[in-house]
């Protein structure tokens, strides 16, 4: 794609003001470099246009009129994975994650989506029900035997390249059931109920992984929690925001705060995936000084994740042994972007039988993030192989992590990279070990 | 002089390939740039060597087109000593990052420029040996800015900074001779000791493409204690005393009250607001040996009029302890938009004055500055919070560090101890050093570098110098 004179220049204008943020947080970087540290991007490419303090200088640099927006600029833009550990290790506060994602939708304001990427942000991740006709036949046909003679041949690498063709392998098995179509919207706790809960489905969890989500629930369940599983519920628009597209995403965003504003008295909205739990946490940043301010602060503060939610609860009388040597990857929209590190530990070393091996780099990105696996295939493997070289420095036979982008890379990783190892979502490890 | 980008990127695509060359806008903006406040101007090329050989056919080159060159590491520096000034080439060393061997029974380790500085304590400290200098930004400078800088860091006191670590140096001078200094003998008198004029030179006499570094033992133990005074002078006195007992800590830092305000605002980890200064005290050694220096080093606080000391009893006491010092920089930076950090140095015994005298120059011009730094070894970072777009302030910033730097050099301090003269000391190197000095830097500077193209416009103070406004 080649950018015109003329939308460059009307992308120079759109970047006189941000959605969110302002020239204030741009000026904050003080450029002191210690975001090259984490970046994965920069440790990858090793180039100060491929780091958090490059892309915050492109940005300031457009802002500032010395600098035209490029096909280049807007590839800077959309290499970022946003994984914000530039956020967590930035001295000054500067978020240069969430400023590229800024820049994205400023992007994208003035050049037209593709029609395919348009059907689908728009439409289809309204619509739970859309999704499923995707899913049915990609299921089906994964079962027969064209799918296995593709992935056995490497067929889709010689008709559309190796990022597409990997990218498909790094899909799991799809049951062809999601989770919302097999799950009613009620179900009770076992036993007394302590909590009243509503859960949060995200599309890849309805999808990918109904059987993961299935266990979260009944974890949750065995906690004491009636959980509230309303089927109209969207998107949360996080696929929306990576991409810079943001008028569907509010519209999916207050269809979302109304559904669950409406439940009477819910003490959480708890989710598994910890991409969607930073979105929804995100809603009330999306709307100040909007009508929505308030009724989305109050949507923002119910929401927690899995572990986030279960570790204060959990006790220890009512776990089982369950022995497994594991090692524990963070995901970054749980660590970084919702600053959760500590929980999810807590859970682990309380459950017995378990022994958690450190993972070194913990908090690095596996390279998942969204579609990046498939857009920067190449980036995203080196990424991807750095993480299961530091996975197979440890003993664990089992790699726990709590997001459905990781679970799929990761799993894609070690089934490539290293012998006998499986990923596990550590909802399915807290439900292997409470008792009903 | 003039170079256009474009057509000099043919001279050297024979010598590192295009994918070494980078000429994009994208590019050159984000190698306009270092740690440095406010200071920027754009290269016209940036190329990334490989190996040595690379380096030596580009000097070849840029000397008979007379080509301004400016090596850089990943560009953390506080003086701007990476920043080309003047255009021309930006060489950053990032991907030569090989250790090359770590020698066990010399205890030595040679190094390629680009290696980030903390993988050689990563590398070292599972043999049991420990290369001490620690600068803030450890885990993304190269051992070769450091090196360049002659940085310094939070150990210096007890261990020395980079350049006492620098055995020996492989490098292509600004005329593009190779030429090797230093030896990895502990002991070597032969000659003029032209390592130690290397290390600390900022890349205006050569660039280096190998750096031979010095190892100790890895300290077995490590105490911390942190202590609050009511008074500046208490505190200092605190410093002085601990030293004139004949015990060298590993790490004694200060942090003054504004800047103990600004971290309590920003972390709420409970010190106290009415205290005029801390001080974090780490001794490192043998077990016992250091636990018997930490109860001296208490005794002289309890002395010295300290309102409260705490000696960390684990290691999750020592990284609470540690939090205010290392969280320091963060709460500032958090407060203002543009955060200029400065770098004076002083005798130890006169921190108290040093530090008064910055109060009472930050209230005179209504600038809000914070002072921290490492009070062991007498290097202040007096911080002035404020914000690049209001140029009334921003001068007001420039004439009262100018008052502050004279004042250090009166008292027979420095107006850098580890950042560099670079671009934004120029100016005020000849409050410290006379004419006949200068002169003969400079006429060092031109033995090395005759046709003035390596990393040309810094150290000394030229009328151009401004360019890089």
């Amino acid at each position: 794609m080649k950018l015109s004179n003329e939308q460059a220049k009307k992308i120079s204008d759109n970047f006189q003001s941000f959605d969110l943020l302002k020239y204030g947080d741009l000026q904050q970087c003080m450029r002191c470099s210690f975001c090259l540290s984490t970046c994965p991007t920069y440790k990858t490419d090793a180039i100060e246009t491929e780091s958090p303090r490059g892309r915050v200088a492109l940005i300031k640099a457009v802002y500032d009129k010395l600098l035209m927006p490029s096909d280049r600029f807007i590839q800077h833009m959309y290499d970022c994975l946003d994984c914000r550990a530039c956020q967590t290790i930035c001295p000054a506060g500067v978020k240069p994650g969430e400023l590229a994602l800024e820049a994205r939708e400023r992007i994208e304001s003035e050049l037209p989506q593709t029609l395919l990427k348009k059907f689908i942000l728009h439409k289809v991740l309204k619509s739970r029900k859309k999704i499923d006709i995707f899913v049915k036949p990609l299921s089906f046909f994964q079962k027969t035997k064209l799918s296995q003679l593709i992935k056995k041949y490497d067929i889709l690498k010689w008709i559309a390249g190796e990022s597409i063709s990997e990218g498909y392998k790094i899909l799991p098995n799809l049951s062809g059931k999601s989770f919302l179509k097999t799950t009613p919207e009620i179900l009770n706790s076992y036993g007394r109920e302590k909590y009243k809960i509503a859960f949060f489905v995200g599309c890849a969890m309805n999808v990918v992984f109904p059987g993961v989500t299935y266990s979260s629930v009944e974890a949750l369940r065995k906690l004491g929690c009636t959980v509230i599983i309303p089927h109209a519920q969207q998107c949360c628009g996080a696929p929306n925001i990576e991409e810079g597209e943001r008028e569907a995403y509010r519209e999916m965003a207050k269809f979302n705060i109304g559904l669950f504003g409406g439940i009477d008295s819910i003490d959480a909205i708890v989710t598994d995936c910890a991409a969607c739990g930073s979105e929804l946490k995100n809603y009330q940043k999306m709307f100040t000084n909007t009508e929505y301010n308030f009724k989305s602060a109050e949507f923002s503060k119910k929401i927690k994740d899995f572990s986030e939610f279960a570790a204060p609860i959990l006790n220890e009388k009512d776990l089982s042994p369950v022995n497994l040597e594991i090692t524990y990857d963070d995901p970054c929209h749980l660590c970084h972007a919702q600053g959760i590190k500590s929980a999810p530990r807590e859970i682990l070393n309380m459950i017995p039988g378990i022994n958690c091996n450190e993972l070194e780099n913990s908090d690095q990105c596996c390279g998942s993030a969204g579609i990046y696996s498939i857009t920067h295939y190449d980036r995203s493997m080196k990424i991807l192989k750095d993480k299961v070289n530091k996975i197979n420095k440890t003993n664990a036979d089992i790699v726990v992590t709590a997001n459905p982008g990781c679970l799929m890379q990761i799993t894609y990783g070690v089934n490539r990279w290293s012998k006998g190892k499986t990923v596990m979502h550590i909802s399915e490890i807290v439900n292997k070990s409470l008792k009903k | 002089m003039n170079f256009n980008g474009k057509a000099m990127i043919s001279l050297f695509e024979d010598i590192v390939g295009k994918d070494r060359i980078f000429s994009e806008p994208e590019e050159l903006i984000c190698y306009g740039y270092d740690a440095t406040p406010i200071a920027f101007h754009a290269p016209d090329i940036v190329i990334k060597p490989k190996n040595s050989d690379q380096i030596y056919e580009i000097m070849k080159v840029v000397n008979e087109y007379k080509i301004p060159i400016v090596p850089r590491g990943t560009g953390s520096g506080l003086s701007g000593g990476s920043i080309p000034i003047k255009g021309g080439i930006v060489l950053p060393t990032t991907d030569m990052n090989k250790i090359l061997d770590v020698d066990r029974e010399n205890l030595t380790i040679l190094v390629e420029p680009g290696v980030i500085t903390s993988d050689i304590n990563d590398t070292v400290s599972s043999l049991g040996l420990f290369y001490p200098p620690d600068p803030a930004s450890m885990k993304t400078c190269t051992i070769g800015g450091n090196a360049a800088e002659n940085s310094g860091g939070l150990r210096c006191l007890k261990y020395g900074v980079t350049g006492d670590y620098v055995l020996g140096l492989d490098m292509i001078s600004g005329a593009g001779k190779r030429l090797h200094y230093g030896t990895g003998c502990m002991k070597d008198v032969a000659g003029y000791n032209m390592t130690k004029l290397m290390v600390g030179s900022e890349g205006t006499l050569g660039i280096f493409t190998k750096i031979l570094l010095k190892l100790v033992p890895l300290p077995e133990a490590k105490n911390t204690a942190v202590a609050f005074f009511a008074d500046m002078v208490d505190a200092a006195k605190t410093v002085s005393d601990i030293i004139a007992a004949k015990i060298l800590p590993a790490t004694l830092e200060f942090l003054d009250s504004t800047t103990i305000r600004c971290v309590e605002d920003f972390a709420k980890i409970g010190l106290p607001l009415d205290k005029e200064a801390m001080l974090l005290i780490e001794t490192d050694g043998y077990e016992d040996i250091c636990k018997k220096e930490m109860r001296e080093i208490i005794n002289i606080c309890k002395n010295n009029k300290a309102t409260a000391v705490e000696e960390a009893k684990s290691d999750k006491d020592a990284e609470r302890l540690t939090a205010a010092r290392r969280m320091a920089l963060s709460a500032l930076a958090r407060v203002k938009p543009t955060t200029i950090l400065e770098d004076i140095t002083v005798p130890r015994n006169r921190l108290p004055e040093m530090v008064k005298y910055i109060q009472i120059t930050a209230n005179k011009y209504k600038l809000n500055i914070a002072t921290f730094g490492h009070a062991g070894d007498g290097n202040l970072h007096p911080t002035c919070l404020t914000n690049d777009q209001d140029k009334d302030e921003l001068k007001r910033v420039d004439a009262a560090y100018e008052e502050i730097f004279k004042k250090a050099v009166s008292i027979g301090g420095t107006i850098t101890g580890e950042h560099g003269t670079g671009i934004i000391k120029s100016k005020y190197l000849s409050l410290l050093k006379t004419e006949n000095e200068i002169e003969i830097m400079k006429k060092i500077k031109l033995i090395f570098d005759p046709n003035m193209i390596l990393n040309p416009g810094k150290i000394f103070y030229y009328e151009s110098s401004k360019d890089s406004e």
